[in-house]
């Protein structure tokens, strides 16, 4: 009967021993990222920063011999001409810069009255902007060569294609409508700039 | 020796319990058999190595072009464990209201996480998504923190400061469809946590 008795407490005993629970605990650590897009703008978003396009108007004079009057009385809604890109900019405002050279008889010297070797335009940027609607931005050529028209958009770019529009109207012969054209290859060139603002 | 037997059993249990036990007979038979069941438990611990919990910080310079860093950790389990990542923000996220259409203020990366044990135990490694990383994610990443005795990346075996762990946060060149907008103020907090796994 004794037996029985320590031998039961000794096995109370030992069992009293592991009672402990094992328990899961957790801890933690944490690390703070952090990071930056630079305002750009380009052709795609990470960023070629340069397009090129042409606009070719055709033959330049009518039958008469004068400018075709299509391109004398074309206007923004119905231009002589258009090239268009898909440009982005990573920020809320931008700079545009234009420019443009007239449209010249290459090789040859300007001339004196009824003839025309340098054609006039306007060339017209019309940018579609994110909250909708579009910002307009216009040179025009002249004999005294204008400075460049500088216009800031406090908008997003419209992420759409064909979202920068050049366009190229209103054209007009140096020595006035009534010139006659003289033959030969013409050139000119639009330039633009497209520049983030901080 | 006949008449009364004493039978001293001593039982350690290391950092537990010690219990003796003492048995008395008298008489026929000169001995007894005393049957004890030992049992004990350690109780399951895990915690970062000292001073090498993931702490810190990564600025990206140029979210788009990409970035990869390591936040390495060493871990002291005497069990399987479980390591688990909890992301704030879901991504590199820039505070700015809804942005337009085509833009983006959040930029995904990917979080890899590599749990290394004793000589013996299989690495482990498991990548997600960013946005899966947050405690509203719909569909949540496998090792979606906080950790617990069943979430997070299990690492079925000890590690005693073993090295080679690490959280990495990376992303490619970014190509994605919208526009990332221009902030110097993008960040995300990623907090980990290491658990038992029972």
């Amino acid at each position: 009967m004794n037996r029985t008795v320590l031998a039961a407490l000794a096995a109370i005993i030992v069992a009293s021993a592991m009672t402990a629970p094992a328990s899961a605990q957790t801890v933690s650590g944490g690390v703070t990222l952090t990071g930056a897009i630079a305002a750009r703008c380009g052709t795609v978003d990470t960023g070629s920063t340069s397009v090129s396009g042409s606009i070719n108007l055709g033959e330049l004079s009518a039958s008469t011999g004068e400018l075709n009057p299509v391109l004398v009385n074309s206007t923004t809604n119905s231009p002589a001409g258009a090239a268009v890109f898909r440009l982005g900019c990573s920020g809320s405002a931008f700079r545009v810069t234009l420019s443009a050279s007239r449209l010249d008889n290459i090789g040859f010297p300007p001339v004196d009255p009824p003839g025309s070797s340098v054609v006039d335009y306007t060339v017209e940027a019309k940018i579609a902007l994110a909250t909708g609607g579009f910002a307009l931005v216009d040179y025009t050529t002249a004999a005294a060569t204008p400075a460049p028209t500088v216009q800031t958009v406090n908008s997003f770019v419209a992420n759409l294609t064909d979202n920068f529009d050049i366009r190229v109207f209103g054209f007009h012969p140096d020595n006035g409508d009534a010139a006659l054209m003289v033959a030969g290859s013409y050139s000119g060139d639009i330039t633009f700039l497209v520049a983030p603002l901080p | 020796m006949r008449g009364i037997t004493f039978a001293t059993i001593a039982l350690l249990v290391p950092a537990m319990a010690q219990a003796q036990a003492t048995a008395v007979a008298g008489g026929s038979p000169d001995h007894i058999d005393l049957s004890l069941p030992v049992t004990a438990s350690v109780q399951a611990q895990c915690s970062f190595a000292s001073g090498t919990a993931p702490n810190g910080s990564f600025a990206a310079a140029d979210i788009l072009a990409g970035f990869t860093h390591d936040f390495g950790f060493a871990m002291q389990c005497n069990a399987p464990c479980r390591v688990a990542v909890q992301s704030a923000n879901g991504g590199l996220y820039v505070s700015m209201g809804s942005p337009p259409a085509g833009y983006a203020n959040l930029a995904h990366y990917s979080a890899t996480l590599n749990l290394a044990g004793d000589v013996g135990v299989t690495s482990v490694n498991a990548i997600c998504d960013s946005a899966t990383l947050t405690a509203s994610a719909a569909t949540p990443c496998s090792f979606r923190g906080p950790a617990s005795a069943t979430q997070g990346l299990k690492l079925n075996g000890t590690a005693s400061n073993a090295l080679g762990s690490y959280l990495r946060v990376s992303a490619p060149i970014y190509s994605g469809s919208v526009t990332l907008i221009a902030s110097s103020a993008y960040t995300d907090t990623l907090t980990v946590t290491l658990s038992a796994a029972l």
